[in-house]
């Protein structure tokens, strides 16, 4: 659980420019981090351009 | 969609969140059905589907979205431990089977959505209805056409009508990546359909295809405009909006 408040702590200097969610880079990321901290995630797809 | 401080803060608290660019994720694209974005799921821990939609949404859709789908997936075990005592309850069938509908499972929802349906008196005409149209949905998903079958003889004893049904096969040609055929049988849909709930659904998807078959964005404005004023405050018209803002 530590990992986790951690992880929302330093939430806002890894986040994008336009907004202060503080993105996975990987899935297989998003993941591991689910199981250490039982969230669910949530996965945005988008398509560049 | 994440502008919103408070909201990315709430979210931050309550899920993981990764963005993931289809057009260099394909494989995870095509593991998740991704038909047009923004497309968005909530997965588990193992990534098994629990919710998925598509974008954008408002801050506080997107939130009630979430919500929804973190309280359906809280009491998914405890609904599953109900049905092993009473496996043929009707209401406890109909969750469960909205559940996996939401999470694209349609062999599951299939499978639950039927016992619901044998499970319901005469005197639930407007559940029947919302039970068999999913059904027929899930069975046109799940490329089952007996159960499909089922659910719009199940519709007619209803009274209710089977143009969402309709509509889903339309929406799996699409997915098969026939845009252009697709795109005529929205066109139909809605004509035939105009008054239909399902409309604006249609009209959406009508866009979408239009694009996805020609590249071109003129036919997918034309569709969306179209949605916004004859719908304003439906959801897939707030969708188109938030798009054409941009």
């Amino acid at each position: 659980m530590l990992r986790c408040a951690l992880a929302l702590l330093v939430a806002a200097p890894l986040a994008f420019a336009e907004s202060k969610v503080a993105w996975k880079k990987t899935y297989d990321e998003a993941l591991s981090e689910a199981k250490s901290c039982h969230k669910l995630v949530v996965l945005d797809f988008f398509a560049e351009g | 969609m994440y502008p919103d401080d408070a909201f990315a803060m709430w979210l931050n608290q309550n899920f993981i969140v990764a963005r993931l660019d289809v057009t260099k994720e394909a494989t995870l694209g095509k593991k998740y059905g991704v038909a047009w974005t923004p497309w968005l799921l909530v997965v588990d821990e193992n990534g098994d589907t629990v919710a998925q939609t598509v974008g954008p949404l408002s801050a506080s859709d997107y939130q009630g979205w979430l919500d929804s789908a973190q309280m359906g997936h809280a009491g998914f075990q405890d609904t599953l431990k109900m049905l092993s005592v009473t496996p043929d309850n009707a209401d406890m069938n109909m969750i469960l089977g909205k559940a996996y509908f939401q999470a694209g499972n349609w062999a599951k929802a299939v499978e639950h959505l039927t016992v619901a349906m044998k499970g319901l008196g005469p005197d639930r005409a407007e559940t029947c209805n919302e039970v068999c149209s999913l059904l027929g949905r899930a069975a046109v998903r799940k490329g089952d056409e007996t159960a499909a079958k089922v659910a719009t003889d199940c519709l007619a004893k209803c009274k209710g009508s089977d143009a969402a049904v309709t509509l889903e096969r339309t929406h799996v040609k699409l997915a098969s990546g026939d845009a252009a055929g697709a795109q005529k049988e929205y066109e139909a849909f809605v004509k035939d359909h105009a008054s239909d709930p399902c409309a604006p659904e249609a009209w959406y998807w009508l866009g979408v295809s239009s694009y996805l078959a020609s590249h071109k964005p003129e036919g997918l404005m034309d569709a969306w405009q179209k949605l916004i004023a004859a719908a304003p405050d439906n959801e897939w018209a707030k969708r188109a909006s938030m798009t054409v803002a941009k």
